[in-house]
């Protein structure tokens, strides 16, 4: 579920179950230390705002840009929390409708193209300076808007400079991204576990170059709880996962690469 | 006073500038002097495909008035890019990166705009359209360059043949007829000028063809998107047999979902092929996906089931030596099985059974395969499937080919199962 502090407004996270897109609420560290006693008052205005947004999927009414961002500034909600606390777990709460037949997938894209539009509202030309953190998707993952979120939440929250880019096809064009960039970290975006044989590519690539300038790997993306859940090691030694329901711990840990 | 200039007239005028520029692409001149490669031919049909399969659906499912107005079945011309791919893909599916994702990057803004301004779809359809004028330039050089033998490999381009000029006639007339209104227009141009825009960037990616070729899950179903599929010849060779040999065990998807049913079938297959690499909790977990998916939308399990234990029979025949990794397949199908058996027990599946073989008349067939698919279609309702057996009922009752007896009996046989088990009140 999704979790908000009733009292301020603020994103806590998700907690399980977490395949349950609805808001849950809670209190933030800050609340709870000047909370004294008496009823937690549920503020509705946060879930009206989702629900009214995932009622407009439904309903595949055009969701526009402005509504969205005037909305939010309603609600004073900061730009990291509109993207995770909002529109992403409503992206996923979209895809399993898709998957239960209630939705179509030009019902999916109508979305995805108002949630794009937003991040364009909030985009920032950082290509071709060098950038720490790299991200891209694995071959085949055709979902981009994840890696743009943690762009913006990284230069938010961990004031890191990084750079969303198509996927690197082969070892040459991985060579000139590290060129470019002179990343520390590659983050790899897998939606699903097939695309980690992408990984292992990256990862045999990355074996050609120089230890000093090898930047670490990095796997997130809707197929990491698969890739962790049971005995077998899937992925390439030395490569990292970032739990997605978890952004706090994955701030934390490319904090600590870079 | 001058009349005013008809639809035709004013998107041939606003978007002459644009198909200048297409027509200057060096990838459009080439094709024109027939100096294009067969693998850069191959690329570009394979692009087109995307584009009009996606397109062509959308249009024949459209319930604007407008488009309704316009679009016409005979329009369609993916059987013709799919009759000159099939010839030109010789022993391999390869095909150029570039261009298919050009592609896919246009057919996703065409999918949002049939939800948002369908009229758009007229504009696309207007450019396509009279791509039909120039196909036929081009029919000539690109067969004498590629040595293609006298009708195979340029259906498309050679169109509608010496009907040509009377389709696009009919096209006009319907198109000025319907589009009359400023806001209409606007739409439609937008439309016009995006397709425009979209094939330009197939045709400059195309420039690049030759240094980066895959196979895609387009070259399966144009329809697919992009997804895993496997790229070994072997395999690929397996795919079509495993879907084939399914499809002739369950001729309800042919009849209900026609080519493109037999078209996803392929490109599912494909898919079920790069599972083999996974261990079997990832396998089972995505089979249970796609088992969901395809049942909401009106193929039950048991069809998934078959289609894995095909997959791994033509998977053994095609590559032995990987029989082991094969095995994920099977154990996924069992899998399912259970699953269908825990939801409704054999004893109510033989109920089923019986309730449908007594209720038809003595002059009335079960059609083939259909005990097992209702089955599992009531099988899939009781686990997790919302509405897909309901809709099913429809159809037979609509569209399908079968005696009204047919889905009566299905009714009937559900009712038994279903109300005692929880949905009392619900049934008619």
């Amino acid at each position: 579920m999704i979790r908000w502090c009733s009292y301020c407004n603020s994103f806590l996270g998700q907690i399980e179950p977490y395949e349950d897109y609805r808001i849950s609420h809670g209190l933030c560290e800050s609340c709870l230390q000047s909370f004294s006693a008496g009823t937690i008052a549920i503020n509705r205005e946060v879930v009206a705002f989702y629900e009214g947004l995932f009622e407009d999927a439904l309903q595949a009414e055009p969701i526009g840009v402005d509504a969205v961002l005037h909305q939010a500034a309603e609600l004073q909600l900061p730009r990291g929390d509109l993207l995770l606390g909002v529109l992403h777990p409503l992206l996923c709460r979209i895809g399993a409708e898709y998957q239960a037949g209630r939705l179509s997938i030009e019902q999916e894209h109508l979305f995805s193209s108002a949630v794009n539009g937003v991040l364009q509202f909030f985009s920032d030309d950082s290509n071709g300076m060098p950038s720490p953190v790299v991200l891209f998707p694995a071959r085949h993952n055709e979902h981009t808007i994840g890696m743009k979120f943690v762009h913006h939440v990284l230069r938010d929250r961990s004031h890191l400079r990084s750079v969303v880019i198509p996927t690197p096809t082969d070892a040459d064009e991985l060579l000139a991204v590290l060129g470019g960039y002179r990343p520390k970290l590659l983050g790899i975006s897998v939606a699903l576990p097939q695309q980690v044989s992408y990984v292992r590519e990256v990862a045999d690539w990355l074996a050609a170059v120089e230890c000093e300038l090898r930047p670490r790997i990095v796997v997130g993306g809707p197929a990491v709880p698969d890739l962790v859940g049971g005995d077998d090691r899937f992925l390439p030694e030395g490569v990292e996962i970032c739990d997605p329901h978890d952004v706090d711990s994955f701030l934390n840990r490319v904090a600590q690469l870079v | 006073m001058d009349p005013m200039p008809t639809a035709s007239a004013r998107l041939k005028r606003d978007t002459q500038e644009l198909h200048n520029l297409l027509e200057r692409q060096p990838f459009m001149r080439s094709l024109l002097r027939g100096q294009v490669p067969r693998s850069g031919y191959h690329a570009y049909l394979e692009s087109l495909s995307i584009l009009h399969g996606v397109l062509e659906t959308l249009c024949s499912r459209s319930t604007d008035e407008a488009v309704e107005a316009v679009w016409r079945e005979e329009m369609r011309k993916l059987p013709w890019l799919l009759e000159d791919t099939a010839v030109l893909q010789d022993e391999t599916l390869r095909v150029a990166t570039a261009p298919i994702a050009a592609s896919l990057q246009c057919v996703q803004s065409v999918r949002k705009d049939s939800l948002v301004q369908p009229s758009r779809l007229i504009g696309m359809l207007y450019v396509l359209e009279g791509a039909t004028h120039g196909g036929r330039l081009l029919a000539g050089p690109v067969a004498r360059s590629l040595d293609l033998p006298k009708g195979r490999g340029t259906r498309y381009l050679e169109n509608y043949g010496a009907g040509q000029p009377a389709a696009w006639k009919a096209f006009v007339e319907r198109l000025d007829e319907t589009v009359q209104d400023e806001e209409l227009y606007r739409e439609v141009l937008r439309g016009a000028e995006w397709i425009y825009q979209g094939i330009s960037a197939i045709a400059a990616s195309l420039e690049e063809n030759g240094a980066k070729a895959r196979v895609h899950a387009t070259s399966f179903n144009p329809e697919a998107g992009s997804h895993a599929v496997p790229q070994d010849e072997a395999e690929i060779r397996a795919v079509a047999e495993a879907a084939e040999a399914c499809l002739a065990k369950f001729p309800y998807v042919r009849i209900r979902y026609g080519d493109r049913g037999v078209r996803y079938t392929h490109s599912d297959g494909a898919w079920l092929v790069t599972l083999t690499c996974l261990p079997q909790r990832l396998v089972l977990k995505q089979v249970d996906w796609l088992a969901g998916l395809l049942g909401a939308l009106g193929m039950p399990r048991v069809i998934l089931e078959d289609h894995l234990r095909e997959t791994e029979r033509a998977l053994n025949r095609a590559c032995p030596g990987n029989r082991d990794q094969h095995g994920v397949l099977s154990a996924a199908a069992d899998h399912l099985a259970r699953r269908r058996d825990e939801a409704l027990c054999p004893f109510d599946q033989a109920r089923v059974r019986e309730e449908l073989q007594s209720s038809l008349p003595a002059d009335v067939s079960v059609p083939d395969r259909l005990t097992d698919l209702w089955i599992s279609m009531i099988a899939d309702e009781i686990l997790d499937v919302n509405g897909a057996l309901d809709k099913t009922l429809l159809w037979m009752e609509n569209e399908s080919p079968w005696s009204p007896a047919v889905a009566e009996a299905c009714r009937r046989s559900f009712e038994r199962i279903l109300v005692p088990a929880g949905r009392e009140g619900e049934a008619p």
